[in-house]
């Protein structure tokens, strides 16, 4: 039940929402502006597009939540109890590990951008959307941290239905 | 192979996260070749330039939508007003509503679990031989991911026009290129239920019934014209569709019909954004593990070595039949997509396959995939949804498999049927 969520996931699930929204909110004024005759606001494409790289980083950030990330996954089922918690353990640390070598690299990556980088819309710099990159790559290493704390205890996970 | 790459290789097949792998194997790839490892980084932040992308988001929160609310039952319900009474009528009806619908949500999964709990016990009270109705089901839980706007149909079209090679095409040409081949898919499975129900009594076609089942998805059916005018009309882009789409949805299902509360909708976007966020990192992992791929000529060296073996491209289309049925069995569309397209399609345009019927193919192939014995994966979500042994959904699907294992080797081998339209 909705209600049974704890705080911080219905602020997660509130701001994919809304992200989502915006996007929409976005096409229709285009679309509306196209069939006006009225052209459309130069700001509309470049929000659109940032729209859609957050929505794909809080969507992943979001996922990381029941470790729902897509995968192969024909060895854990093989396994033994013990043998699969530990690699699965394993599996999760390396998760880790690279998502905190993507929001390393992603942090320079804006930093340079900040120096050297073009305008986004309004005269803000491009460098500012970018900047959710290393935040949600450094959340995302965090959430897999407390995952690999949990691998001993949790039940194991299923696949979503693709 | 380097050790680190079979690492890789081991660990994927173990259940790492794909965007880990395929990420990992690009950043390898620039290390190895001296380059900077924000090249990453610069290669994902390109999804933010490709604005077909959006279309990915908003077809997928509407399919969820759809899915939640009364919809799949008014589908039932009209489907079953208008074809009930042709001999099979109810598994016409269950064929005709499984891929109108899975061409909407582009998720056969979701199809299954939606309409099977409708259609099943209908199909299961009707005089229908034994395990006809659980076969038909599993199989039909995947068809229409060829028709418009199908998810998988705009990643395709994506990742293929990333790599420029072969003649350029438009997903609007890859919708239309779906249309007959899986048109052949709907009517040989619907001519299959005529066949086998053809001694079943028929209900007679009831007007009162077919106006009743009209007016009740009087809110639905503008949905289906304005993406199926618009779409194949070229009349409006894939990404305006989407928003169009999106914004019925939410106006009929949320604010007219109120079939799902405003306090319900966070929870049921953010678990559409959820699948799209992990689509969309391992697709941009891939445009930086494609990069790599084509700078160190992978795709003409395993161009080369399969050259050496397979000499025509009716041999090589044979070979990827099996490769995409065994690929289909052990990915989810999207990943096989994102990690095997690059591979492929340029060995397929040297062979002088066209990109478009490639897409074609692959998609069919992976469709068939989804309830390929042993593993795939609608047989595990049949089994669970209609409680019964794995083992007698396999046999169950059996005939089904072979019916579409035939138009897949048909529409394999006969381009025309893909590229007619275009």
């Amino acid at each position: 039940m909705e209600t049974a969520k704890p705080w911080w996931q219905r602020c997660e699930d509130g701001l994919l929402s809304t992200l989502l929204l915006a996007l929409l909110s976005l096409g229709m004024a285009k679309i509306g502006m196209r069939w006006a005759g009225a052209g459309g606001a130069s700001w509309i494409d470049p929000m659109a597009r940032m729209l859609l790289l957050w929505l794909a980083l809080f969507g992943a950030l979001s996922t990381v939540r029941g470790d729902r990330h897509l995968n192969i996954r024909l060895l854990p089922d093989a396994l033994p109890e013990t043998g699969a918690r530990l690699l699965r353990a394993v599996l999760r640390m390396a998760s880790m590990s690279f998502c905190a070598f993507l929001a390393w690299v992603s942090w320079r990556f804006v930093r340079d951008e900040w120096e050297f980088g073009g305008e986004w819309i309004a005269g803000l710099p491009i460098a500012l959307p970018l900047a959710v990159m290393p935040l949600v790559f450094a959340l995302m290493a965090v959430r897999y941290a407390v995952l690999v704390a949990q691998s001993g205890t949790d039940p194991a996970v299923e696949q979503p239905p693709s | 192979m380097s050790p680190a790459s079979l690492i890789l290789l081991v660990a994927a097949l173990a259940g790492l996260p794909l965007f880990v792998v395929i990420g990992g194997s690009a950043a390898l790839g620039f290390h190895s070749a001296g380059i900077d490892s924000q090249a990453l980084i610069i290669e994902f932040q390109r999804l933010a330039q490709m604005p077909v992308l959006q279309a990915i988001p908003l077809f997928t929160a509407a399919g969820y939508i759809l899915g939640e609310s009364q919809a799949p039952q008014r589908l039932v319900r009209l489907t079953q007003a208008f074809l009930g009474w042709l001999p099979g009528g109810l598994a016409v009806v269950c064929i005709a509503a499984c891929a109108f619908f899975t061409a909407l949500t582009g998720a056969s999964g979701v199809t299954i679990i939606a309409l099977g709990a409708l259609l099943y016990p209908a199909l299961q009270s009707a005089d229908y031989p034994p395990g006809y109705g659980l076969g038909l089901l599993t199989s039909a839980g995947s068809l229409g991911l060829l028709f418009a706007p199908s998810l998988p149909l705009i990643l395709y079209g994506v990742v293929a026009q990333q790599l420029q090679v072969g003649p350029a095409f438009s997903i609007q040409d890859l919708f239309l290129a779906g249309v007959l081949p899986g048109l052949l898919m709907v009517s040989v499975l619907g001519l299959h239920a005529m066949w086998v129900c053809r001694h079943q009594a028929r209900p007679r076609f009831a007007r009162a019934e077919a106006w009743a089942a009209l007016r009740a998805s009087r809110w639905d059916l503008p949905l289906p014209l304005l993406l199926v005018g618009g779409i194949y009309s070229g009349a409006i882009a894939v990404s305006e569709a989407a928003c169009l789409a999106l914004f019925w949805v939410l106006l009929t299902e949320v604010v007219i019909l109120r079939e799902l509360a405003w306090s319900r909708l966070p929870a049921i976007l953010a678990e559409s954004m959820q699948l799209v966020g992990g689509i969309l990192l391992i697709l941009g992992m891939s445009l930086a593990s494609t990069n790599v791929l084509i700078d160190a000529g992978v795709p003409e060296q395993l161009f080369h070595w399969v050259q050496q073996h397979v000499d025509s491209p009716w041999t090589f289309l044979l070979l990827l039949n099996v490769f995409l049925l065994l690929l289909g069995m052990l990915l989810d569309i999207f990943s096989a997509i994102v990690l095997m397209v690059p591979l492929l399609l340029p060995m397929a345009v040297a062979y002088e396959v066209h990109p478009v019927h490639l897409g074609i193919v692959f998609l069919a192939n992976l469709q068939l995939g989804y309830f390929t014995p042993p593993v795939g994966m609608n047989l595990f979500i049949a089994a669970w949804r209609f409680d019964q042994p794995v083992l007698t959904v396999v046999k169950a699907s059996l005939p089904f498999f072979v019916l579409l294992a035939i138009c897949v080797l048909l529409l394999t081998w006969w381009p025309q049927l893909s590229l007619f339209l275009l």
